[in-house]
């Protein structure tokens, strides 16, 4: 029972040890790193053809209140799963189209797969801070280019230093008031909490999950990080960071904040779910408009990160069991989606050395991959039908039209900006698509753009190594699109799980060994 | 004015942190300095009712460090800790591929020879914090202290003779020690899980609190995050020493 | 003596520095010690919610009886103080290490807007 927490040992362990080969890379670390990912990719497929019942492992044999627990489930082993394959496919393409990396390169993805993993399974709020952090210096590190500015980079630095920050205060007025730190048990005594300690840590607490996530007034640092950052970098940026800042966000919001079963009404207070409901959609549309303004194809494709997030985070402040579900399936759609994306954006960029995606243009003529990758990946993030973010957006509109005036607005938004990305996405693929001897008509390229773009900078560019990640990616993409119910039963269940409304589940029991032993003495405050 | 604007910020959330966090119902529910968690931990009665006393020479126990912060830190919240040393590798890590490009060229540390005084003292304060630092971090379950500023150290110590006689510590030796005892931490997490069938639980007799030879899994744990912090420390110092004077460019 | 405002305050009050040295200038060292301070506020706060009038350190050099309350301070505050000490000196060399890339690409470190409109590669 105690196999997922290979996910997180075996990473750390290759990681440490792969410095020992060198700091060069040479063929022995690249394949010792990617066999290390895969055999945990493999591992987790292999977990998942069987029945997966939720089960706690607890750590250092010590039980749940008072040692560190990680909670499995099928979902959150499918999440860390699809981590190991976005990896896979973000490190094969940094070795075959990439600048050569040191090796340490290859140690920080792996630890950010150790970190990734650790955020989503644990259940103890201080140890998912650690793993916050740790995921965060692992991608600070990697997205800091090598040559440029990196300014950028020091404003995600910034950013995510100061939410850190502001979430250990948190955590620290929530330990102080509650006296333990196991999420379960918190939320248990979360409305025991005077208002005050409630709204203070709440905030702080939420502050770091929503930079991590990229919502609106917290997403300076994005634009700028992704653009200079390698397209691998964008990709685990865009797919493991986010994604395992949503998780843990949603893991937060359901078990303490106890958002997890509905939104109040408008009249009432004004509370967490409404403020984070707010927050999206501000993200959603205002990520989507600004997709329309970019003329940079990386900051695009931030935008549209941002965007999403602005959706995943609405739907899990509604908190209904369909948005929820709806939340789960739009992190996997969005991750396979952009990823795709960040490949072909990696591979225009590495031909032209420009992000402007004006300078893209007639890439696609000579190799057509990239047209076809880059709509399926934009078919993916828009929600067309058949691909998963469909029913990632189908479920959150069931959810949100069943939430009256609220839900409704959201679903008019969620529209608007799916047109606006749509448009925005399309045009990108609509000028890969293009004659390169239109572009010269047209003249509105300059020139160092399209004579960059005309040289032949990169030898292999869709050759095979190419298409192995993003064939990988599409495969998934259409296996989830097609055959969506695995992952929906998954999600259902993971969401009843943590939502509370039914009585008995692992998530929930596994403090009762808690109970029996409650004394005189051990009584804490009321 | 943008000064004006930071300080009457800055003041504000000060202040109002203040007043949420010292006046009203949050005072009283705040700093009572009391949980079931601390005090389970402080009296070892987790698993199952401890003795009656429990005290220097008490037998058994679940945990046997005498300082309940380490048995924390080590036994009951050991996995925040794999992560906490994970944290310091990644950033140490992180340090050398962000300052990759240029290594190659920044060879010498510094041209200037070091001075008598530091050359003639270093071998003996080496000594000093080589001794010191191993018995901090040997030490860690039964004072304050342990294996980080043990490390801590004895990485001083380290960097002190790399200015001292000008030569660097082998960044591979640095490595070697760094990814062996990184990768027996989690060995020693593995162990457990094979032995105890629990990842990270303490295996072994566990010892009489307060003696030396006690809790020799805490032992083993922090000599290796000593040695582990040590390599790291004088890697990040030998990696930022390296590092070329960036306001005097030299062309590209 | 009640020593719970006292601190919180001086806490607060690392914090609130920091805080102003974050707003008040666009120089990378001097947001990377901002940072160090608000965090330094924010551990000896963490330290100071486990104290309890009249607790002993939490190292156990005496016999106690485990049947009445536990004559020491909650020793879980302090546990999690070194883990975020630690997480702040590994964030920090991080930091360092991206000033140092800032003062190779503009010559300074004023970190102002990234510049637009330049190559990159992958």
């Amino acid at each position: 029972m105690s196999a997922a927490v290979a996910f997180i040992a075996a990473p750390l362990a290759a990681a440490f040890l792969l410095p020992l080969l060198g700091t060069r890379p040479t063929w022995g670390t690249r394949a010792a790193s990617l066999l290390t990912l895969g055999a945990l990719f493999a591992l987790g497929a292999w977990m998942l053809a069987g029945p997966v019942p939720p089960h706690v492992i607890v750590l250092g044999g010590w039980r749940a209140p008072f040692g560190i627990s990680l909670y499995v489930d099928a979902s959150s082993l499918m999440l860390v799963t699809l981590f190991e394959l976005l990896a896979l496919a973000a490190l094969w393409f940094q070795h075959q189209h990439g600048q050569e990396k040191p090796v340490s390169f290859d140690v920080l993805v792996l630890v950010l797969m150790a970190a990734g993993a650790g955020a989503v399974l644990t259940q103890d709020l201080f140890n998912l801070f650690v793993f916050l952090e740790i995921a965060t210096v692992a991608a600070l590190a990697l997205s800091a280019p090598q040559t440029g500015s990196p300014r950028g980079v020091i404003r995600y630095w910034l950013f995510s230093a100061v939410s850190g920050a502001a979430m250990l205060l948190g955590i620290a007025i929530l330990y102080s008031g509650a006296g333990t730190l196991n999420l379960v048990d918190l939320g248990a005594r979360w409305g025991r909490l005077a208002e005050p300690v409630r709204w203070l840590s709440g905030v702080l607490i939420l502050l770091g999950f929503l930079v991590k996530m990229e919502i609106m007034p917290f997403h300076g640092w994005a634009p700028a990080t992704y653009r200079r950052a390698p397209s691998s970098v964008g990709l685990l940026l865009s797919g493991v960071v986010t994604g395992l800042a949503a998780f843990s966000a949603w893991k937060f919001f359901a078990l303490v904040l106890r958002g997890g079963t509905s939104l109040p009404p408008v009249s009432g207070v004004f509370s967490f779910s409404q403020a984070l409901f707010g927050l999206g959609a501000l993200t959603l549309i205002l990520g989507a408009l600004a997709m329309l303004a970019e003329k940079d194809g990386k900051r695009l494709l931030a935008f549209s990160t941002i965007s999403q997030m602005g959706l995943v985070l609405m739907a899990l402040a509604l908190g209904n069991p369909r948005a929820v579900r709806g939340a789960l399936f739009l992190v996997f759609s969005h991750a396979l989606g952009k990823s795709l994306l960040f490949l072909v954006a990696g591979i225009a960029v590495s031909r032209t050395r420009r992000s402007e995606w004006g300078a893209w243009r007639g890439l696609g003529q000579s190799s057509r991959s990239l047209v076809w990758f880059w709509f399926l990946g934009t078919a993916t993030v828009v929600g067309l039908p058949l691909v998963p973010g469909f029913w990632g957006k189908l479920s959150f509109v069931g959810g949100a039209l069943g939430m009256g005036m609220w839900g409704k607005a959201g679903v008019a938004l969620l529209i608007a900006a799916t047109v606006a990305e749509s448009v925005a996405l399309l045009r990108v693929g609509h000028g890969l698509w293009e004659h390169a001897d239109l572009r010269k008509r047209s003249g509105d390229v300059d020139e160092t753009s399209a004579a960059a773009g005309a040289a032949p900078a990169c030898k292999a560019c869709a050759g095979v190594s190419y298409w192995a990640g993003a064939l990988a990616i599409s495969a998934g993409i259409l296996w989830m699109g097609l055959w969506p119910a695995t992952f929906t039963r998954a999600f259902a269940d993971t969401a009843a799980a943590y939502a509370g409304d039914q009585p008995v589940s692992v998530v929930r029991t596994s403090t009762d060994a808690f109970a029996p032993r409650r004394d005189g003495q051990g009584q804490v405050k009321p | 004015m943008n000064k004006l604007l930071a300080v009457f910020v800055s003041a504000g959330v000060v202040a109002l942190l203040g007043v949420f966090l010292l006046t009203g119902p949050a005072r009283d529910q705040l700093f009572s300095g009391r949980s079931e968690l601390g005090d389970a931990f402080s009296r070892r009665d987790v698993r199952g009712p401890a003795p009656d006393q429990v005290g220097p020479g008490s037998r058994g126990l679940e945990s046997a460090p005498a300082n309940t912060v380490t048995a924390i830190v080590l036994d009951y919240r050991g996995f925040d800790t794999l992560g906490e040393v994970t944290v310091l590798f990644a950033a140490v890590a992180g340090a050398g591929l962000v300052l990759f490009a240029r290594r190659r060229r920044g060879q010498a540390v510094s041209a200037r020879r070091p001075s008598l005084i530091l050359t003639a003292a270093a071998p003996w304060v080496f000594l000093f914090l080589f001794v010191v630092g191993f018995a901090i971090a040997l030490h860690g379950h039964l004072t304050p202290g342990g294996g980080f500023p043990g490390g801590a150290l004895l990485a001083a110590g380290l960097v002190l003779l790399l200015s001292a006689t000008g030569r660097e510590p082998s960044a591979r030796r640095l490595h070697l020690l760094e990814g062996l005892a990184g990768f027996s931490f989690v060995a020693v997490g593995v162990a457990g899980l094979v032995w105890k069938g629990s990842f990270l639980a303490h295996f072994g007799d566990s010892g009489v609190l307060g003696d030396f030879w006690s809790a020799p899994v805490t032992m083993l744990l922090y000599l290796i995050i000593a040695l582990k912090v040590s390599a790291e420390l004088a890697n990040a110092v030998r990696t930022l020493a390296h590092v070329e004077d960036p306001t005097t460019k030299e062309a590209p | 003596m009640n020593v719970v405002p006292i601190v919180a305050i001086s806490a607060l009050l690392l914090f609130g520095i920091g805080l102003y040295g974050l707003w008040s200038g666009r120089n990378v060292l001097r947001w990377i010690l901002a940072v160090g301070l608000m965090e330094t506020g924010i551990n000896v706060f963490l330290v100071l919610t486990g104290w309890r009038p009249g607790g002993a350190v939490p190292i156990i050099t005496g016999a106690f009886s485990t049947r009445g309350p536990s004559p020491f301070i909650d020793p879980v505050p302090s546990a999690l103080v070194l883990t975020s000490i630690v997480i702040g000196l590994g964030t920090t060399t991080l930091a360092l290490a991206l000033a140092v890339l800032h003062a190779r690409a503009h010559g300074d470190l004023e970190c102002g807007d990234d510049p637009e409109n330049a190559e990159v590669l992958e």
